[in-house]
């Protein structure tokens, strides 16, 4: 039982990290499907930066870098260019996979491990229910479900959140009443990509000590999953990720013919449109979630 | 005749037009060429050596002549519905999930029960699975298509989620003895039946190929000479006008859906049909991905289509044929993407307007 929260939990936090910083990002009214890329980007510059240095949270550092290196291109596109933002998220994708998969080979590193941070407290391992949940989990996923109600609390009490979801509502009124909208947007995306960057090095620091080319293996779609199927808000999709790590976590002790781990993998994207066909009508996406705006 | 050539003026106009599409598409590949080689120096290469190996890797003898023409074909079929989906206004992303179904379909159908019958039929036999191959696609992005119409779900996350879907969907049937999986124990499924497999398995290349170039200037003929593309591209520029113009959009709307998977799933057929067999990794993976740079460097025209894939597919090839080579030790196949989505970003930084073309063309179109 322990074991099995434990393993919830770490499995849920690069998800968590990664559809908190897409959902604040589409709150503001951009979407971006890159979030795989970005993700990936976070895990290759938080493994060789902690590698570089031996410090975790140097590493940790990084991969928000890199993550927000990428969300910064992605900006220029979107916010400066007026670029399609799927098609923006699209080559983000690509950029990421390519440059990260290149530089690796490059590199030339194997399989050598690097630093990770170890659990917050192996000595309260024992005590119930927290210590599965919290004591033996990393920093990461502590600042990971630390995220959850600051992110909530930010959105929907906060008046720079309430701006923030002004602009992602209504961009021209927003501007009209005196909010810089690209200005916000642009902050928005810097911080979604620090967030994911994140995540993705949860998998190169934490999770695991190495890094390969695309070992985020698809979370960043599943991220995109969540925020949807969380209805845009923090508690929703922090939910959302934790079904899907838990849906992972069964997949990953079941044998394979009881359910079809094919299935599961498949659960999410499944789910999203299911979800997609019932709030068909309360509408909870951003109303500009996807449009581009310019002055 | 006097009076239907269209007045000088316009003339000139589509000729500069011309002009200009051929000049972009030379900037394109030489674009191209410059970024391959700044990545190459990065990576520690004598950036003219290596370019000249990708480029006789791509085009230096006559199996990578046939490889890369195989594979412009499908990427121009995949290309081609992608074309027809932005040009009505609807961004389907899903050519890969569908063209992974209608590979599963046309692997049933090659290797079920069907399929002696199918093999002793020939050439036919083939066009079944083709046509089989491109329903099964057209039903899948149909589906997207369709709750759209339904519940509003917006395309470009349903094409997505069914991408993702259709990758694991066809996985499953790969480990299933009872559906696709074939005697071996790996994800792979059974050899087609003798009739169907294609010749050329090493290069994919067949004459079946050469139907791409004439898909391009059916697409291009309909698109631009015909009154339903005319409503079709009518509905991507403007879908309110061309509603209150009374142009059924809803119905072209979900026939594009079907038509944009139905050339993905020709693609996805005719690499079951190349390759004989269908394995998790399809014979083109990610072409569907990159069908949309294709698409978007080609200016969402048909015909330009051809050359733009014929582009892409050579950086595949040559950058495959690179990673073998001696010498070229720090070169990977990684560094494609990293083009891909260079070139991608270069045309919407160009400022290439998805769903409205710039003026000059439409009104010229208008005239002719």
């Amino acid at each position: 039982m322990n074991d099995a929260l434990e393993a919830i939990i770490r499995i849920s936090t690069p998800l968590l990290l990664a559809a908190l910083g897409e959902m604040l990002l589409e709150r503001s009214g951009v979407i971006n499907i890159g979030t795989e890329g970005v993700m990936m980007a976070g895990a290759f510059c938080g493994f060789y930066a902690g590698l570089a240095t031996g410090q975790p949270l140097i590493g940790a550092l990084a991969g928000m870098c890199g993550g927000m290196l990428l969300m910064l291109i992605f900006a220029l596109m979107t916010l400066r260019v007026g670029a399609d933002q799927i098609v923006t998220g699209m080559a983000i994708n690509l950029l990421a996979i390519g440059l990260t998969g290149t530089l690796y080979e490059s590199l030339n590193t194997g399989q050598i491990s690097g630093p990770v941070f170890s659990p917050v407290s192996d000595a309260l391992r024992n005590v119930p229910l927290l210590g599965p949940l919290l004591f033996l989990q990393t920093p990461l996923t502590w600042a990971a479900l630390l995220l959850i109600p600051v992110l909530w609390f930010y959105l929907e009490k906060s008046e720079r959140g309430m701006e923030l979801r002004a602009v992602g509502e209504n961009p021209a009124a927003a501007e009209a009443s005196g909010i810089a909208v690209l200005l916000c947007r642009w902050k928005t995306c810097l911080a979604a990509g620090a967030i994911c960057g994140l995540g993705g090095a949860f998998l190169s620091i934490s999770q695991t000590a190495s890094f390969v080319p695309n070992n985020t293996q698809g979370r960043g779609f599943v991220a995109i999953a969540a925020v949807v199927l969380g209805r845009y808000n923090a508690l929703g999709t922090a939910a959302a990720c934790l079904f899907f790590g838990t849906a992972f976590y069964i997949r990953d002790v079941l044998p394979s013919h009881i359910v079809p781990s094919q299935f599961v993998e498949f659960l999410p994207y499944l789910l999203t449109i299911v979800a997609l066909c019932a709030r068909s009508r309360s509408h909870s996406a951003p109303a500009a979630l996807g449009k581009p705006y310019l002055k | 005749m006097q009076t239907k050539s269209p007045p000088p003026g316009q003339r000139t106009a589509k000729n500069r037009l011309l002009l200009q599409d051929a000049s972009t598409l030379l900037i394109f590949a030489l674009v191209t060429l410059i970024v391959l080689a700044v990545v190459l120096r990065l990576c520690g290469q004598q950036p003219v050596e290596a370019l000249g190996a990708l480029l006789r890797g791509a085009f230096g003898n006559p199996v990578a002549r046939a490889m890369t023409a195989a594979r412009a074909a499908v990427l121009t079929f995949y290309a081609l519905g992608i074309v027809f989906s932005f040009r009505a206004g609807t961004l389907n992303i899903g050519a890969e999930g569908q063209s992974r179904f209608a590979a599963a379909a046309a692997t049933a159908l090659g290797t079920g029960w069907a399929s002696g019958m199918l093999g002793s039929l020939g050439v036919a036999g083939i066009f079944v699975v083709l046509i089989g191959g491109a329903l099964a696609g057209a039903l899948w992005s149909a589906i997207a298509g369709w709750l759209r119409q339904w519940r509003g779900v917006p395309e470009v996350i349903s094409t997505l989620m069914l991408n993702f879907i259709a990758i694991e969907l066809v996985k499953y049937f790969l480990t299933r003895p009872a559906l696709l999986q074939g005697p071996t124990v790996e994800m792979k499924s059974a050899g087609l039946a003798a009739g169907l497999q294609l010749a050329g398995w090493e290069t994919q290349f067949h004459p079946l190929i050469f139907a791409a170039p004439v898909a391009a200037i059916l697409a291009h003929f309909v698109l631009f000479h015909t009154a339903s593309g005319l409503q079709l591209r009518a509905t991507g520029l403007n879908r309110t006008a061309a509603k209150t113009c009374g142009i059924p959009v809803e119905r072209i709307e979900l026939r594009v859906f079907a038509i944009a998977g139905a050339f993905a799933g020709l693609g996805g057929a005719l690499g079951v049909l190349g390759n004989w067999h269908l394995g998790s990794v399809p014979t083109y993976p990610d072409y569907g991905f990159m069908a949309i740079a294709v698409a978007l460097v080609a200016n969402l025209k048909p015909l330009q289509v051809i050359p733009v894939a014929i582009l892409f597919a050579a950086l595949q090839v040559g950058t495959q044929s690179l990673e073998g080579s001696p010498g070229l030790s720090g070169f990977s196949h990684y560094m494609v993407y990293v083009i891909e989505g260079l070139i991608i970003l270069g045309v919407l930084a160009r400022g290439t307007r998805l769903f409205a073309e710039p003026a000059p063309p439409a009104a010229a179109e208008a005239g002719a």
